[in-house]
């Protein structure tokens, strides 16, 4: 008797364990490409980029060193720090990021809006679909028209200061940053609506409902009834945000190809490697000065994520 | 005595103040919305001006108007080599593999982390975590530098590095299956179902939704991303780069007719995407937090 339930035993537990093996068989089939992905062009990708950041080039021959570091560093602190390409790309790119930080919440209000069903809200709907969907060189081509010396924005200046010299917006590096900043605010009104429209379609009618026969108005319904039940959808845009501090940029390659001092940290290093041989010195550096901004990202991560999950998500 | 309904509540409820706020908040909406519009068909309408007239009177009707320019952009539009009907290919297969490869990779990972227990899945959800939330800033030298060694520069196969499975997509996916109950793998199971036929037959199919909006999604994203061929296929332009570049290397202003006809002619593929699928979109695209 005892026999057999050893048997027994023995025939479960090789098909379990073929079970097994079966199992992670097929979970290999079907994640084994992204996981070589993940290890080649994620792994690989950012260690050898570290590797770059210390490392330059000879006459085709790689040494070890810290001149990109150190010439990083004295793009920033040194004498001129203050006109230096990498400081111009810093201080745009805190200007862009302070705008996300605006935009963030203005395109949450104006989902928010679209969903109390202001006057237009269905045709606001399609509309403010197509920023998104439309290229940003289409939109890029139109914009630069407009704003350019024969646009109809340059013609209202004129007309206001009567004067007949036409304003170079996006090529006098007085006005071209705010002119790549304007075209973000231009399309960004409405951006994250899909996700937020999403989520605020989400929240059951009942609940609003029974606010509004509590006499709630729309400001004290939207911060106290609709922010808590969609916090997961803001708190995670919100930290994609807050994140991206460094990453920040706008429209440059489109609209000023950097110049006119509107570059950008993302631009700085697409700027050293685009039509730039890839066997340039100009890659180990951009490399180095990546490495860097993504440590300082790193504690960013951390602090806000700590302060997200603090907030407790409402059930519903 | 008569009860009030919610709605003869709310009407009452909506007081003077919110009155105005919403005007405001609907006229502020509506000029922009305008600004949007009148742009397109301003692209459109220069589309059908002579250059000469275009440069001159950029903002007025056309003198007359030139139909031509649409046609001839099949045949003017040229960068490197490569003219407007190449460059649509190129958009096409990019398109087409890269949404395909993009959103079933990232399908299937999320399929394998929600659905199964397995070594290493606790690392796979935090890894996603990790790649959503810190930017790897400069590491496009390196990437470079990897598309070369592999042979991706100017070569189709780039469309390998599309079928990555993490990001966003993943997300999306994994709160679709944490929503489907198990009850339909497991009577799939006692019927003897392998695990391909219950992820093919009935998973897949139950995402449908879900996965059309992804694909969609990724469809108009990849269309208009004129950066990806910029860097590392300047020899296979798609249609986005090849405005982009028309526009910055040819003789400034060459044909700038030519160029607006491209661009509104760019424009078509999505809008007709999203007008046949912003439903689709809005019903089953939602993110949701990701604390842990």
């Amino acid at each position: 008797m005892s026999n057999l339930n050893y048997v027994e035993e023995k025939v479960l537990k090789e098909q379990k364990r073929k079970r097994e093996i079966v199992k992670y068989l097929f979970i290999f089939s079907i994640i084994g490409i992204q996981l070589l992905n993940f290890a080649i062009f994620y792994v690989v990708q950012n260690f050898n980029s570290i590797i770059m950041a210390f490392q330059m080039k000879k006459q085709g021959v790689a040494y070890w060193t810290l001149e990109n570091f150190t010439r990083m560093y004295d793009a920033f602190f040194r004498n001129n720090g203050a006109n230096s390409d990498l400081m111009i790309a810093l201080k745009n790119t805190f200007r862009f990021f302070g705008l996300n930080l605006i935009m963030f919440p203005v395109s949450f209000v104006t989902s928010y809006f679209m969903f109390k069903k202001v006057f237009g809200h269905s045709f606001f709907r399609v509309v403010f679909f197509v920023p998104s969907i439309l290229s940003a060189v289409v939109w890029a081509t139109l914009f630069k028209e407009i704003v350019g010396p024969e646009g109809p924005i340059v013609k209202l200046i004129m007309w206001i200061q009567n004067s007949d010299e036409p304003l170079l917006l996006l090529g006098d590096p007085r006005f071209a940053i705010y002119t790549v900043m304007s075209y973000s605010i231009w399309l960004g009104i409405a951006g994250n609506f899909i996700l937020f429209g999403g989520a605020l379609s989400r929240i059951p009618t009942e609940v609003l409902e029974a606010g509004q026969l509590d006499g709630l108005g729309w400001f004290k319904e939207m911060v106290s009834v609709v922010i808590p039940l969609i916090f997961p959808t803001i708190g995670t845009l919100l930290l994609l945000q807050l994140t991206g501090i460094f990453t920040a940029s706008g429209n440059i390659l489109l609209l000023t190809n950097g110049a006119f001092e509107t570059t950008t940290i993302t631009f700085f290093i697409f700027e050293n490697v685009y039509k730039v041989a890839e066997t340039s010195n100009k890659y180990n550096y951009a490399s180095a000065v990546g490495i860097v901004f993504t440590l300082l990202t790193i504690p960013i991560v951390f602090f806000t994520r700590a302060m997200l999950n603090k907030i407790e998500d409402v059930q519903y | 005595m008569k009860f009030k309904t919610p709605r003869q509540n709310r009407i009452k409820n909506s007081s003077g103040s919110e009155k105005i706020v919403f005007g405001i908040a609907s006229a502020v909406l509506f000029i922009f919305a305008l600004t949007y519009i009148v742009a397109f068909f301003w692209g459109a309408i220069a589309g059908f001006k002579t250059h000469d007239d275009l440069i001159l009177n950029p903002f007025k009707m056309p003198e007359t108007w030139n139909p031509i320019n649409y046609i001839d952009v099949f045949k003017l539009l040229e960068v490197n080599g490569v003219n407007m009907v190449g460059m649509i290919l190129n958009s096409v297969w990019l398109v087409a593999g890269g949404a395909l490869f993009s959103v079933f990779g990232a399908t299937l990972m999320a399929y394998a982390v929600t659905k199964y227990d397995f070594v290493g899945k606790k690392f796979l959800i935090v890894m996603n975590i990790i790649i959503m939330t810190l930017p790897i800033i400069g590491s496009l030298p390196s990437r470079y530098r990897l598309f070369s060694f592999f042979g991706f520069i100017n070569s189709p196969t780039i469309l390998t590095v599309y079928f990555g499975g993490f990001g966003a997509f993943n997300l999306y996916m994994c709160a679709f299956f944490r929503g489907v109950s198990p009850t339909y793998s497991e009577a799939a199971e006692i019927d003897g179902a392998n695990h391909f036929v219950i992820l093919f037959k009935i998973m897949l199919p139950l995402a449908k939704g879900i996965l059309t909006a992804l694909l969609i999604m990724e469809a108009v994203t990849i269309w208009n991303d004129y950066n990806t061929a910029l860097v590392f296929m300047p020899k296979l332009p798609t249609l986005a780069t090849g405005i982009y570049l028309f526009n910055t290397e040819m003789t400034y202003r060459a044909r700038m007719d030519i160029l607006m006809a491209a661009t509104i002619f760019s424009a078509l593929p999505p809008l007709v995407l999203y007008g046949i699928g912003h439903k689709t979109i809005l019903n089953n695209v939602s993110l949701g937090g990701i604390k842990g």
